[in-house]
C-alpha cells in the first residue's frame, strides 16, 4: 500500500494542534490561577462573606480560560514547513519530511518523491516522538492546578487565610475589648446603637477611646480611687434601698473629687482612667435609672416612672435631666403657685457650689444641671418676687408634693429627710464644718470643696458615697441607727432658715425643700 | 525526467571521480568535494593556498579525470587579455588574407587560472565573460564555450609583492573559494613516498565524460530542498550584512558588505551537490553548514576596523552560523 502522505501530514498537524492548544491551556491555567489565588486574597479582604457561587466562579474562571486557550491554541493553523523541518530535527531525518513536503507542494513525480516517501514510511511509525509536549508545558500545568487548588483551600476554609487576614486585627486586639465596634459618627453620641446594654449610649467618646486601649492598660483597677467598690456598694445599696449610713470621711471624698478632676481634664496618658470612669458612669447610669424608678412613682409622674421603670431603655444623660427638669416644673405647675427664689448667687455664687442632689453619670452634666436649674430658680424668684410684692401671697405650697409625702415639712416629723443612696453622681459637697454645718455655714458657702471630717457613716452597711451628694452648707446630722453606720438626716428646718437668712424667697425655699423631698425618702421606707 | 537509473549512474560516477582524485591528492578531501561541487553546479572555484600546496596538481587531476579539455593559465603581470581569450590574426588563404579568431587558453574544458591575481585587472577582467556567461566576445564576435566549463583559479596570500587583488565582481563570480591548507604529517610522508619513489605522479584516467558532468548537474538541480531551509539559507546570507536585522554584532562591527544574492544561490546549489554527492537524495542542514563558509568567505568585503584588527571572514562566519537558527 503505497504511502500516504497527505495523512500523515494531517495527524501531524492534529497532533500539533492539539500539543500546542495544550501549551497554550497550561500556560494560560497557570497564570490565571496566580490571579485567581491573588483574587481569592483580594476578596477575602474585602468580602469575606462571599457566596459559593462566587467561589465556584473564582475557581472555575482559570478553567474556562484554560479551555478557551486550548480552542484558541488548536485552531492556530500550523506553519507546515517550519513544523516539519521541526520535525525532520527532532527525528535526526535529514530533513526528509520537509523536503517530502517540498516535493509534493509542487506536484508531480519523480525519483526524490518515490525514495522520500519511502524513507518517510519508514520512520513514520515513529514520528510522534517528534512532536511531544514541552517538559515546561508539565510543570506549567501541575502549578497551574497547585494554584488553583491553593485558591480552593483559601476559597473553601472558613478559616482561610484571607479571612484570617481580615480578622486578624480582632484577633489580635483580643487586648482591646471592643475594637470592632464602630466607631461613631461625627455628631453620633453613642457608639452602641443597637446594645442591649441600658447604658450603651451613656458611652462617650472617651470611652471607646478607652476601650481601644489594651487590657493590660485598663484591666487593672485604681486602687486608690476605689471607685468600683464604691460603685458595687452603690449599686447593692440601690437595690436594697437602704437607708443612709455612715459615709466615708471627708478626705477621701475630696480625694475622689480631685481625681475625677484630674480625669476630665487629663488628655491621652489618663485614658485608661477615663474609659474606667466612663464604664463605671455606664453603671451609674444604669443604677440610677433604677433609682429614679422610687421617685418617679412617689411623684407619680407616668413618664417617669415609664423611663425608670424600664432599664432596657436606653436613657441618655440629656434624657435624665430633661426628666427631672421636668418633674420639677410640673411640681411648679400643680402646686399652683411660682417658688420665689433668690438668686443662686445666695447660696454662694459659684456654680461649683449649688445646693442640689442630682443623677447624673457625668460630673459636668450635673453641674450644668444645676446651674440651670438655679438660673431657673433665679428667674422664677425674680419674677415672682415682682408678683409677690403685688399679690402678697407666696405662701402657697405644693399640694401634690404635701399629698404624697408624709414628712412633709410643717408636718413636723417630716422635717428631716432621710436621703436615698440610689443617687448616682457626684455632689459637690463643701463647709469646713463638714456635714451638719451650723449657721456658720452661711459664711462659708462660698467656699468649694469636700468635707475634711472623717464621716462616721456609711450608707447601707457598706457604702460611703453618700457624702458626694450633700453640699456645703447643707445641714447634716447623723443619728444613731439599728445599722452600724447609722443614719444620715437631713435638717430641713435649719436648712429652710439658713436660706431664709440669705434672703432666699420663701417660694424659692420652698421649691430647694422640694427638690429634697423628691430626691430623698422617708425613714422606713427603704 | 530524471530516472532511478540516472541518478544511481551519476552517483556512482562521481564516486569514481573522487576517489580518482583522491589516489593522487593526499589529503584535501574537502578540496576535492569543493570542486566536484562547483563543476556540477556549473560554477568555478577559487584555491587560495601558499605555493606547493598541490593546488595546480589538483586541477590537473580533475581535468585528467575528467577526461575534459583542460587549459593551463599562468596570470603574470604582463599578461594580457588577448592573451587569455584569444585574438583575431591575419591569416592568408589561396592567395587572400583575412582576419581569422584564434582562440585562446579560456577555450577548454577546465581551466587553471594560476596565481590569478598577478595579473592586471584589465586582464583578470577578461575571465568575467567566460566565467559567468560561458560566452567570450572578441571584437564584435561572441564565442560560446563548450560545457562543461569550469575556471579553477588559485592565488597566493603571502605574497603581496607585485599582485592585484582580484575585483569584488570578478571574486564574486567564483561559486566558492577553498583555502588550501598544509597537509598533516600522514599526509606529508605519503605526498613525499608519492613523489620520490616509482614513476612519479601518474594523473588518473579519464572516469567520466562531459555527458556525466551535465546529468550530474540536471540531477542536483532536481533534487529538493525544504522551503524552510531555503529561508534558513536566505537569513544566513541577510545575517552577514551589517545594516541586516539577522545579522550578529560582529557582523555589524566589522563587515562593510555582506554577501551577494549570489551567495544564496550557492549555497543553495551547493548545498544539493553535497548531498548528491553525499548520496542523498535531499539537501539537507549538514549539506548547508558544508558549504557555508566557502560559498561566503570570499564574498564578505571587510570594514577598516575589521581590516587593522586583523577579524577574519571565516571568524564572523562562525558568528553568523551560530547564532542564526534554522527553524
Amino acid at each position: 500500500m503505497r504511502f500516504d502522505f497527505s495523512r500523515f501530514l494531517l495527524k501531524i498537524e492534529q497532533r500539533f494542534r492539539r500539543i500546542h492548544g495544550f501549551s497554550l491551556a497550561c500556560r494560560t491555567l497557570f497564570y490565571a490561577s496566580i490571579a485567581c489565588v491573588a483574587v481569592n486574597l483580594v476578596l477575602g479582604g474585602l468580602a469575606p462573606e462571599r457566596t459559593a457561587d462566587l467561589g465556584i466562579f473564582v475557581l472555575l474562571l482559570p478553567v474556562m480560560l484554560a479551555a478557551a486557550a486550548f480552542v484558541r491554541g488548536w485552531w492556530k493553523r500550523p506553519d507546515l514547513p517550519h513544523l516539519l523541518l521541526q520535525l525532520d530535527d527532532e527525528l535526526d531525518s535529514g530533513a526528509r519530511i520537509s523536503s517530502l513536503y517540498e516535493v509534493d507542494i509542487r506536484g508531480g513525480g519523480s525519483i526524490f518523491r518515490t525514495q522520500l516517501e519511502s524513507r518517510v514510511e519508514s520512520m513514520s511509525a515513529d514520528w510522534k516522538r517528534g512532536i511531544r509536549l514541552p517538559r515546561r508545558t508539565i510543570g506549567l500545568l501541575s502549578a497551574g492546578i497547585a494554584g488553583i487548588l491553593v485558591a480552593g483551600v483559601v476559597l473553601m476554609l472558613p478559616g482561610s487565610l484571607p479571612m484570617a487576614v481580615s480578622q486578624l486585627p480582632t484577633q489580635k486586639s483580643e487586648g482591646w475589648p471592643v475594637q470592632a465596634q464602630v466607631m461613631p459618627e461625627p455628631g453620633q453620641d453613642s457608639v452602641y446603637p443597637a446594645s442591649n446594654d441600658v447604658a450603651a449610649p451613656l458611652e462617650s467618646f472617651e470611652e471607646t477611646a478607652f476601650l481601644q486601649l489594651p487590657s493590660h492598660q485598663s484591666a487593672q483597677p485604681d486602687s486608690d480611687l476605689s471607685l468600683d467598690s464604691i460603685l458595687d456598694d452603690l449599686s447593692t445599696l440601690a437595690a436594697s434601698q437602704t437607708h443612709v449610713g455612715t459615709g466615708p470621711s471627708a478626705q477621701e471624698l475630696k480625694d475622689l473629687a480631685e481625681t475625677q478632676g484630674e480625669i476630665g481634664s487629663t488628655p491621652a496618658p489618663a485614658r485608661a482612667q477615663q474609659g474606667h470612669m466612663a464604664t463605671d458612669s455606664r453603671r451609674l447610669a444604669q443604677q440610677g435609672t433604677q433609682a429614679l424608678g422610687d421617685p418617679a412613682a412617689q411623684v407619680g409622674h407616668p413618664e417617669m416612672e415609664q423611663s425608670s421603670g424600664h432599664p432596657e431603655s436606653e436613657l441618655a444623660l440629656d434624657s435624665i435631666t430633661d426628666k427631672l427638669q421636668d418633674i420639677i416644673d410640673q411640681l411648679d405647675t400643680s402646686s399652683g403657685e411660682s417658688a420665689a427664689v433668690t438668686d443662686s448667687a445666695d447660696f454662694g455664687g459659684d456654680s461649683e457650689t449649688r445646693p442640689t442632689t442630682a443623677i447624673f453619670a457625668d460630673q459636668q452634666a450635673g453641674q450644668q444641671f444645676l446651674e440651670q436649674t438655679a438660673r431657673q430658680l433665679a428667674d422664677q424668684a425674680t419674677a415672682e418676687q415682682e408678683s409677690t410684692d403685688q399679690n402678697g401671697d407666696s405662701q402657697q405650697q405644693p399640694s401634690y408634693q404635701r399629698a404624697r409625702d408624709p414628712h412633709q415639712p410643717g408636718e413636723g416629723a417630716s422635717d428631716n429627710i432621710q436621703l436615698t443612696a440610689d443617687l448616682d453622681d457626684q455632689l459637690l459637697a463643701g463647709g469646713e464644718d463638714g456635714i451638719g454645718g451650723t449657721s456658720d455655714d452661711i459664711h462659708q458657702l462660698g467656699e468649694v470643696g469636700f468635707i475634711d471630717e472623717q464621716a462616721p457613716f456609711t450608707v447601707g452597711t457598706q457604702g460611703e458615697f453618700i457624702n458626694e451628694f450633700v453640699t456645703q452648707g447643707v445641714p447634716v446630722e447623723i443619728v444613731p441607727s439599728q445599722n452600724q453606720a447609722g443614719t444620715h438626716i437631713i435638717d430641713f428646718e435649719r436648712m429652710e432658715s439658713i436660706l431664709h437668712e440669705r434672703g432666699l424667697p420663701d417660694e424659692g425655699v420652698d421649691a430647694i425643700r422640694r427638690y429634697f423631698e423628691l430626691i430623698t425618702q422617708p425613714e422606713g421606707e427603704s | 525526467m530524471i530516472s532511478e537509473q540516472d541518478f544511481q549512474t551519476a552517483t556512482a560516477t562521481f564516486e569514481r571521480l573522487g576517489s580518482a582524485i583522491a589516489d593522487v591528492i593526499v589529503g584535501h578531501q574537502d578540496i576535492v568535494r569543493f570542486a566536484l561541487i562547483a563543476l556540477l553546479c556549473r560554477g568555478n572555484i577559487l584555491f587560495e593556498g601558499v605555493p606547493g600546496l598541490g593546488k595546480t596538481l589538483l586541477v590537473r587531476t580533475l581535468a585528467s579525470a575528467l577526461g575534459l579539455k583542460f587549459s593551463r593559465i599562468q596570470f603574470t603581470p604582463d599578461l594580457m587579455p588577448a592573451d587569455i581569450v584569444g585574438t583575431d590574426i591575419i591569416t592568408e588563404e589561396n592567395g587572400h588574407r583575412r582576419f581569422s579568431f584564434a582562440a585562446g587558453p579560456i577555450f577548454a574544458h577546465v581551466i587553471l587560472a594560476d596565481e590569478i591575481n598577478r595579473a592586471t585587472p584589465k586582464t583578470q577582467s577578461a575571465l568575467l565573460e567566460a566565467m559567468e556567461e560561458r560566452t567570450v566576445t572578441v571584437g564584435t564576435n561572441t564565442y560560446p564555450l563548450e560545457e562543461p566549463y569550469i575556471v579553477l583559479a588559485t592565488q597566493n596570500p603571502i605574497e603581496m609583492e607585485g599582485t592585484y587583488p582580484l575585483p569584488e565582481a570578478q571574486i564574486d563570480r567564483f561559486l566558492l573559494k577553498a583555502n588550501v591548507t598544509f597537509p598533516l604529517l600522514d599526509d606529508l610522508v605519503r605526498i613525499t613516498e608519492r613523489n620520490t619513489e616509482g614513476a612519479g605522479i601518474q594523473l588518473p584516467e579519464a572516469t567520466a565524460t562531459a555527458s556525466d558532468i551535465l546529468t550530474g548537474r540536471q540531477i542536483v538541480r532536481a533534487i529538493p530542498i525544504a522551503a524552510a531551509l531555503r529561508e534558513y539559507i536566505g537569513r544566513l546570507v541577510l545575517a552577514t550584512h551589517p545594516e541586516s536585522e539577522y545579522s550578529p554584532v560582529q557582523v555589524k562591527d566589522y563587515v562593510e558588505y555582506g554577501a551577494s544574492p549570489r551567495a544564496a544561490i550557492a549555497l543553495v546549489m551547493g548545498a544539493k551537490a553535497h548531498a548528491f554527492l553525499a548520496g542523498e537524495i535531499n539537501v539537507r542542514r549538514v549539506d548547508i553548514e558544508a558549504i557555508f563558509k566557502a560559498a561566503l568567505t570570499h564574498r564578505l568585503v571587510l570594514n577598516f576596523r575589521g581590516e587593522a584588527e586583523g577579524v577574519s571572514a571565516d571568524m564572523l562566519l562562525d558568528d553568523v552560523w551560530n547564532k542564526t537558527q534554522a527553524n
